[in-house]
């Protein structure tokens, strides 16, 4: 159970292995029947050859490269918030973190300001960390904060902004904006290197200070109090942990949309297998949540092909039993 | 069985025995009774609000729904809310005496309820370019326009002979219609799009694997390799350029090494009215530039 | 190794209402300090103040002469260490890592625990006798244990003062009688200075060598026990008639609950015993 440096390397090492596993195994699966060799030879021959070519280089891999991305940065946001708020339940969907980040991204879109590109992630994070903040305050009755508060302050705050998302998509004139189906059910389908580019320092330097971060967050999990008695500035240390999980949300939907429980569901399945040391943890579930995305958004767009399902469609299918299972009987996790 | 015997007599004596009042059977197979010609009518869709002008019933149009933008008078008559989510109650305030409903659009609770306060409502279902021939002589005969309807069919059906004509030995190309691009939406078969690019000597290359407008996985665009693309734009808001660049970088695909992507009003192919005629004709031209359409 | 706590008087309020004023005391390296007062008093206010985690407002505390509130946490974690009741786990963590998470202050940048590290934690859980549990999740334990479990992690943080606010709340006789020994063998074989909250007064009296009396968020007495624990004192702070006599053990003042109910029942029973 005791975290030691080797351990977090060794497991780091496996869990790398199974998502460069993955991204090879998905990367040959699609309508396009392309075999292993193929695929390995237009890897030597690069970028500006045959259609397959194009399809495997230009198509798959940026799709599954912002996958593996978005999934291992909704995945570390999870473990985060649930850190931060002390609970398991916490998810940057459940919580409607996820909502207030594309009403962040649609606004900056609507008002024109998006030439650019770098500044939508940017005020996608606005929009994350002004929900956070507005869960909290809703959710916080006297000191402690209830799972029911919490859950009911996410729904609520859920459908308000859901409620935002419709009314900007609907007086705008459509043709601006991407639909609305974009932005609640989440898309992977127009990945390409320019967007992995944009959001890639957001999540890799969130992630890496986050990363510094981990015994602090140990002893945030005991509770204020304790962290603070064991050494923990904790004010700096909450509100750092706050900017830098809302930055990670932020940029994830700013590119794909809404996809939930990916948060939810790799942390606590690297939990079950390794305990709750964050030193291990957030490696873990950073690297799991990066595979677990790649298959689901694989198993998406292949299993009624040629037509797509929403990568959501999946991780909501997998996610909500698993939210009921840990809502009726995990009491400590 | 009773029930159709029941149908006959109606149609049979209320004829005869009423001066005016006629049953009508709507395109789902639906009673109404009509009395005198309709003098104010609702358009529940701006398909049959443009067939309606065209029948020069201008004047006795009551009201229409949202989006109903041709011609252009059409935006100046009352809205009824839009097609899905209707205002029963503006419908019922401004007094109809025939109600026009699409199956395919409006809900049809919505129809029952207002059938059910005793208006006369008929339901029009077209599903290709011949239904929609078909709902214009419907509209006509319940409308008192026959001879208006006739002649608008009989100029729609002289221009899709010419098209068919034109094309019947040229080769299919293949077509990709874009209705939408993030995610990529489609259009699949028993669609207007389907059923006119077929017309106009293409074949859409989702037809076949998919129906309706699903969202569609760009891999497949590729190797279907369609030697045209139709990117779907309603007015021009600048934004179709983002559109045409976002294909311009996958030179794998023959409509685009070819240049030939095209924006294209979506409301000239898939709103069942008269113009959907242009819409074909369109479509021919740039499907099969080399057959000489002339510009109308 | 030497420490020194002085505080100069010091006063805390939450909202409107004072919850302490006018503190002040010194407390001298290896000095066992018992706190009492009735609820309310500021009993649990004092203790964060003392370790810092609450700001004094007027007021000064200061360790080694620093004042607390220029010190960083970790630089206080690693000079003063807490124990209070019913810690209450979301997330669990077997017995070892709750226990080394107490080197957290002393930690280095590189954020993982070294060879001294888990050796200062297995003697830890020696002395307070959790070795067997080592493996065993925190949220199993029983109370008595989890009281164990956290003295280990506040010993293996090494420091110079312990706090304790009713860390035996919980625990039934004997565990506290084992705990409270365990305590001051620290004390007197290490020179760990002890600063404990108590509502059981007859504890107090017989670990402790200073009594601080709080009433109402002021210091009503502090000396010797027998100085601070009198009858007249229980009753002034407390409202409430006390019998004190001498602990036969351990010759300090020993407090006996008068209940006029009790009183007059027995004594009713004692005349019918007697006319029978």
């Amino acid at each position: 159970m005791t975290v030691t440096f080797k351990k977090v390397v060794f497991c780091s090492l496996c869990l790398l292995i199974l998502l460069v596993l993955s991204a090879l195994s998905a990367i040959y699966f699609g309508p396009a029947k392309i075999s292993p060799l193929e695929i390995l030879s237009i890897f030597q021959q690069g970028f500006g050859g045959s259609t397959q070519g194009v399809i495997i280089l230009s198509i798959r891999l940026p799709r599954i490269i912002l996958a593996g991305l978005i999934g291992a940065a909704l995945a570390a946001a999870g473990s985060i918030f649930q850190a931060l708020l002390r609970n398991p339940l916490a998810d940057p969907y459940i919580l409607g973190i996820s909502s207030g980040a594309a009403v962040g991204a649609i606004s900056v879109i609507l008002l024109g300001y998006a030439a650019g590109g770098w500044c939508i992630p940017l005020f996608s994070f606005i929009g994350a960390l002004l929900t956070v903040l507005l869960v909290f305050y809703v959710a916080r009755t006297r000191e402690k904060i209830q799972t029911n508060t919490l859950l009911l302050a996410g729904v609520i705050v859920n459908s308000f902004f859901s409620a935002v998302i419709m009314l900007l998509l609907s007086i705008s004139n459509g043709h601006d904006l991407q639909g609305i189906l974009y932005w609640l059910m989440g898309d992977l389908g127009q990945a390409d290197y320019g967007k992995l580019v944009l959001i890639l320092p957001y999540i890799l330097g969130g992630v890496g200070v986050l990363y510094l971060y981990t015994p602090k967050i140990n002893l945030m999990l005991l509770g204020e109090d304790e962290a603070g008695q064991l050494g923990v500035e904790v004010e700096t240390t909450k509100k750092i942990l706050y900017l830098l999980a809302s930055l990670i949300t932020g940029a994830a939907v700013s590119v794909c949309g809404i996809i939930g429980f990916v948060g939810l569901i790799i942390p606590h399945i690297v939990r079950l297998i390794w305990g709750n040391d964050y030193r291990l943890l957030l490696p873990a579930s950073f690297l799991l949540g990066g595979s677990f995305l790649i298959i689901a958004d694989t198993i998406a767009r292949t299993i009624i092909s040629p037509v797509e399902l929403p990568v959501g469609v999946i991780t909501a299918v997998c996610g909500t039993p698993f939210f009921i299972y840990l809502l009726r009987t995990r009491k400590v996790l | 069985m009773k029930r159709f015997w029941a149908l006959w007599l109606v149609l049979i004596i209320f004829p005869v025995s009423q001066s005016q009042a006629k049953v009508y059977i709507d395109q789902l197979g639906r009673e109404m009774t009509l009395g005198k010609p309709p003098r104010r009518i609702v358009s529940l869709s701006p398909g049959i609000t443009e067939i309606l002008f065209a029948l020069g019933l201008e004047h006795s149009i009551a009201g229409v729904t949202e989006f109903s933008d041709y011609p252009a008078a059409a935006k100046h008559k009352p809205r009824v809310g839009s097609y899905v989510n209707l205002s029963l109650e503006t419908i019922v305030s401004l007094n109809p005496d025939l109600i026009i409903a699409s199956a395919d659009g409006n809900r049809k609770d919505d129809i029952e309820k207002l059938a059910g306060w005793g208006l006369a409502v008929y339901v029009v279902n077209p599903q290709n370019l011949q239904q929609i021939l078909n709902t214009i002589q419907d509209l006509g005969r319940i409308t008192g326009q026959e001879q208006q309807a006739k002649t608008i069919v009989a100029d729609m059906r002289r221009r899709k002979q010419a098209v068919t004509e034109a094309v019947a030995e040229l080769s299919r190309r293949r077509v990709f219609v874009q209705i939408e691009s993030n995610p990529l939406i489609t259009v699949g078969q028993n669609t207007f799009w389907d059923n006119l690019i077929s017309l106009a000597g293409g074949k859409n290359i989702v037809s076949g694997k998919a129906t309706g407008y699903p969202r569609y996985n760009l891999e497949d665009v590729l190797l279907s390799k369609p030697d045209i693309i139709l990117v779907t734009s309603m007015v021009p808001t600048g934004k179709e350029h983002q559109q045409l660049a976002f294909w311009m970088s996958w030179k794998a695909i023959p409509a685009v090494r070819d240049d030939r992507v095209y924006v294209i009003n979506p409301d000239l192919v898939d709103r069942p009215g008269p113009r959907i005629i242009e819409g074909l004709e369109r479509l021919a031209r740039i499907i099969h530039p080399e057959a000489g359409f002339s510009q109308p | 190794m030497s420490l020194e706590l002085s505080v100069n008087g010091v006063g805390f309020s939450y909202g409107d209402s004072r919850t302490l004023q006018d503190i002040s005391l010194e407390v001298g390296c290896g000095e066992f300090l018992g706190i009492i007062g009735p609820n309310g008093s500021g009993k649990t206010t004092l203790i964060k103040l003392l370790d810092g985690m609450l700001t004094p407002q007027p007021g000064d505390i200061r360790l080694n002469g620093v004042s607390l509130a220029d010190l960083k946490r970790s630089a206080i974690a690693r000079q003063i260490a807490v124990v209070s009741p019913g810690l209450a786990l979301n997330f669990s963590f077997n017995v070892r890592q709750l226990v080394l998470m107490g080197r957290y202050p002393h930690l280095n940048n590189l954020h993982f625990e070294g060879d001294k590290d888990y050796r200062i934690a297995e003697e830890a859980m020696a002395i307070t006798d959790i070795s067997t549990l080592a493996d065993r999740y925190f949220h199993e334990l029983s109370g008595g244990e989890r009281q164990r479990v956290l003295l280990a992690r506040a010993l293996v943080q090494q420091p110079q003062l312990l706090l304790l606010d009713e860390p035996t709340v919980y625990l039934d006789i004997s565990h506290t009688v084992d705990f409270f020994d365990l305590i001051k063998k620290m004390n007197r074989e290490r020179e760990l200075t002890v600063v404990v909250v108590s509502h059981d007064i007859n504890l107090a009296a017989d670990y402790a060598d200073r009594i601080m009396l709080l009433d109402r968020g002021r210091i009503f007495r502090l000396g010797y026990p027998h100085e601070v624990i009198t009858a007249g004192n229980i009753n002034t702070v407390y409202g409430r008639k006390v019998l004190v006599d001498t602990n036969p053990v351990t010759a300090k003042p020993r407090v006996t609950l008068f209940s006029d109910l009790l009183h007059q029942l027995s004594k009713e029973a004692n005349r019918q015993h007697l006319r029978l």
